[in-house]
């Protein structure tokens, strides 16, 4: 009987190792979130920080779903990394994990300390950490502490370090509006204009390595796509024939841009090899053929056609081109992507006339509906497959929402006055 | 019918080509050469008197004409200016309406007659829907009048025609008053 | 002379005036309109082309599903009425060998056909778990114990056995069953020393113990934890409950 079951444990302690731990908390359940106390990070030198870690902490573990901040006014003492940690404390308000750090000026820049403690297992879950860095670097330092308490936690990559691309838009009239592309933390934090233009910007997508982002956007009336590489801000046309230049998507490679051009008459998908700039078709057909999206194993290419009458979305193999329909539920699916697995594709979904993000699974079809607001569009995984980030509005307003793939944890991001749109998710970037 | 028709041509003309080289033979064999001399200068000066009405005549009907159509693309200018120039469509939709098509001829027209007006048509969609989605369907409208108009006679290369998707709303009210103001070409003269 | 010519030009105004039809100003523009109107045709046919496709594209996805559905459905009658015809072969072999049959021969086949069968168990007691195991991750705490007991009783060869006693002992101990709790965790004990999550059942078992003033056999039980895994995350566990005590 025993004989039987060890390669059962030992796949199971293989595949999964940090995660089978968490299981054993018999009270945790979906519905019941982490609780942690992230003690205000002791400033052990003279001078202010402007950012509270502890605080920068606490939100980004809160964002996630997966956690519940401790308020502060209920802790009970403020220990720091060098300070007795008292159990009983912190059991006494519930906190299950607490988090406790330090910061201060070296001769060159900043060294921060932190731990975690597991307040019911009496220990630290993992020795505590002295990170040396620069002080403005601090919202870094912040977001790596948020991905070391979430991966010791839950066992996934936290994804707190990525960033996020996405597009606002100032209107004045029709005619006379303000685009910018911008890139910011996951957080939303430290927004910074990448690209700027009175004609619209479209479609941002990130490299696989995330060192370059592809967009639409218009030089004088003429659309085309465009490569910026993020480090020296050079931009490199992709294309700009006349017609449609639009929705582009790297391939995994990092190597290719799949993209629509209507240079033919007629939106169709064309393939560009960045290096040569050869250019190959991929589709043709009379109807609409666009929003093309690469999947993981590079093998396939979902994308948005009208061919069927409605918009539906498609599957093609990329090395014979052959097509295959993919959605059947609705008269309108546009604008998928691939989680990271490859095994599942998120979308809009029109259900009794409003637009919302789904999320269907390739094998068994099964769809979910993750959100409830309208107009939803634009979905965008995460790189660890948890959460995705999707455009909606509220009073004519573009915001960005993050909801879970369970659809249970819904977040909206916080933005600037103007309107925002078109979000994209970085890749890992180690 | 039409084959009858083409038969008899060919018949008449056979028989009239027979009879014209009757006719010059007899010429040639029967008059003198001084004779023909005389004649032939009374037909040059003929001729020449005959040129010169002729050229008279049609300087001024060529005067007439371009009055004529200067008046017409004068008129055409006034109705294609006087003609919408927002065309409305259905949601995800890229047919044309017969009202659209009464105000397109008129443009059509004006722009047939003077090959040096030029128009850009700007497609656009509603919110409703994916971005990218919206801009292929904006310039689907925007070719669907591009193509009407080449069809009425107007030149490639008077039309641009270009996509903003829903990018640039008309009206900003969510509901299917705002939303269909927004489903729209805009024909602009350049 | 004169009259060739004039006779010439008579024949081409003859043959211009036949063919008239495509030379008059008001031709070109029924052309175009007869071309506008085979446009708006062609676009007409086209939308019709487009929602056929969409309708071919959805009737033959539904025909696919209904197919491979049959086809499911005729496997599982197939297997059903396969069992029934073992099963009565076996009752008619028994009674006229007079051997009496094995247990369970009878749900298990004579011959290979145990390796096809097992299969859909195993899939089986593995979703029953899963089932009994969300109940506990939604705090049904009730609801859970009984999935987790009649899993054991359905399922007694699974796999899965221990570890649904495992959830069951833990359940009870939420509960504040403590005494329920220490029965279920002392069994496995005795039946499954070498169950992976052995130690963690130890140090609950011996926590329990000292908490219903068994102080005697829950320090005994502790402190096996702590001579046997010493490095254990449960040995520094046990150590800090035996402190408590001390």
């Amino acid at each position: 009987m025993m004989k039987k079951i060890l390669p059962f444990v030992i796949a199971f302690l293989v595949a999964m190792p940090v995660r089978a731990e968490l299981v054993i908390e018999i009270t945790r359940g979906v519905e019941n979130p982490f609780k942690i106390a992230v003690v205000p990070f002791r400033v052990k030198s003279a001078g202010a920080f402007d950012a509270d870690l502890a605080r920068l902490i606490e939100s980004n573990l809160e964002r996630s779903g997966q956690f519940v901040r401790v308020r502060r006014e209920t802790m009970l003492s403020l220990p720091g990394p060098d300070d007795q940690i008292f159990y009983r404390d912190w059991r006494a308000i519930d906190s299950e994990y607490t988090v406790v750090g330090s910061l201060e000026r070296g001769n060159q820049g900043l060294i921060v300390r932190f731990g975690l403690y597991d307040v019911y297992g009496e220990k630290l879950v993992f020795p505590m950490e002295r990170i040396p860095g620069e002080i403005d670097s601090l919202r870094d330092i912040g977001h790596y502490i948020s991905d070391r308490i979430y991966e010791a936690l839950t066992g996934l990559k936290g994804i707190f370090s990525t960033r996020l691309l996405y597009v606002s838009a100032e209107r004045r009239s029709e005619k006379d509006q303000t685009f910018k592309l911008i890139l910011s933390d996951a957080d939303g934090g430290r927004p910074q204009t990448i690209f700027q233009s009175s004609e619209p910007i479209l479609s941002p997508a990130w490299s696989p390595d995330g060192s370059r982002v592809a967009y639409m956007s218009f030089r004088g009336k003429r659309a085309g796509i465009y490569v910026q590489t993020l480090a020296t801000g050079e931009i490199q046309k992709v294309s700009d024939f006349p017609g449609l230049n639009s929705a582009p998507s790297f391939s995994p490679d990092g190597r290719k841009l799949v993209l629509t051009l209507s240079r033919d008459g007629n939106p169709e998908l064309y393939v560009a090899n960045l290096r040569t700039g050869q250019l190959d078709r991929m589709t043709n057909h009379f109807a609409i053929d666009t929003e093309a999206s690469w999947s993981p194993d590079g093998r396939s290419i979902l994308f948005t056609s009208s061919r069927g009458g409605k918009p539906q979305l498609y599957m093609m193999n990329v090395s014979d081109k052959t097509v295959k329909r993919v959605t059947f539920d609705g008269d309108y699916n546009s604008n998928g992507a691939f989680t990271p697995d490859g095994e599942s594709i998120v979308f809009v979904h029109r259900t009794n006339d409003r637009f919302h993000i789904a999320r269907m699974n390739l094998k068994t079809r099964e769809i979910r509906i993750l959100t409830e607001t309208d107009l939803d569009e634009s979905p965008s995984v995460a790189p660890n497959g948890t959460m995705l980030i999707y455009a909606t509005s509220s009073e004519g307003r573009g915001l960005l929402g993050l909801v879970s793939m369970d659809g249970r944890v819904r977040v909206r991001l916080p933005s600037a006055s103007e309107s925002v749109r078109e979000p994209a998710w970085s890749p890992f970037f180690n | 019918m039409n084959i009858l028709k083409q038969a008899k041509t060919v018949g008449i003309i056979a028989i009239l080509a027979v009879l014209a080289g009757c006719a010059g033979q007899v010429n040639e064999s029967a008059q003198g050469p001084s004779k023909v001399e005389s004649d032939a200068e009374r037909a040059a000066r003929e001729a020449r008197q005959a040129e010169f009405l002729a050229k008279q005549e049609a300087a001024k009907a060529d005067q007439q004409a371009a009055n004529l159509a200067a008046k017409t693309a004068e008129q055409l200018r006034n109705n294609a200016m006087a003609a919408d120039t927002l065309f409305f469509f259905g949601f995800d939709k890229s047919d044309l309406s017969q009202d659209a098509l009464d105000d397109l001829d008129a443009h059509a027209k004006y722009l047939a007659a003077d090959r040096s007006a030029k128009v850009r048509l700007e497609g656009h969609a509603d919110e409703r829907g994916s971005r990218a989605y919206n801009l292929a369907l904006g310039e689907r409208r925007s070719n669907a009048v591009a193509r009407y108009l080449v069809i009425q006679g107007v030149n490639r290369s008077q039309i641009e025609s270009m996509s903003y998707g829903e990018e640039r709303p008309l009206s900003l009210s969510r509901d299917e008053n705002g939303w269909s103001r927004n489903r729209r070409v805009e024909l602009i003269y350049q | 002379m004169r009259l060739v010519q004039t006779a010439g030009a008579a024949v081409v105004m003859t043959a211009a005036s036949l063919f008239s039809y495509a030379e008059e100003p008001f031709s070109a523009e029924s052309l175009r309109q007869s071309q506008a109107e085979l446009l708006l045709q062609i676009d007409q046919l086209r939308q019709e082309t487009q929602a056929l496709r969409g309708l071919m594209e959805e009737l033959s996805y539904q025909l696919g599903q209904m197919s491979s559905d049959q086809k499911t459905r005729y496997l599982d009658l197939d297997q059903r009425l396969g069992e029934l015809v073992r099963i009565q072969k076996d009752a008619v072999t028994a009674q006229s060998t007079q051997i009496t049959p094995v247990p369970g021969s009878a749900v298990e086949g004579p011959d290979g056909s145990v390796t096809t069968q097992n299969q859909a168990p195993q899939i089986a007691d593995q979703d029953a778990y899963n089932a009994a195991f969300q109940l506990i991750r939604e705090r049904q705490f009730e609801g859970a114990l009984s999935a987790m007991e009649s899993f054991v009783q359905t399922y007694p060869d699974s796999d899965l056995v221990l570890d649904a006693r495992f959830w069951r002992g833990q359940v009870f101990d939420v509960l504040g069953r403590d005494q329920e709790a220490i029965e279920a965790f002392k069994s496995l004990t005795l039946v499954a020393p070498d169950y992976r999550r052995i130690l963690q059942v130890k140090v609950k078992l011996g926590k329990l113990l000292i908490k219903n003033q068994d102080v005697m056999n829950g320090r005994k039980i502790l402190q096996e934890v702590i001579t046997k895994a010493p490095e254990s995350v449960e040995a520094g566990l046990a150590s800090r409950e035996l402190e408590k005590i001390n």
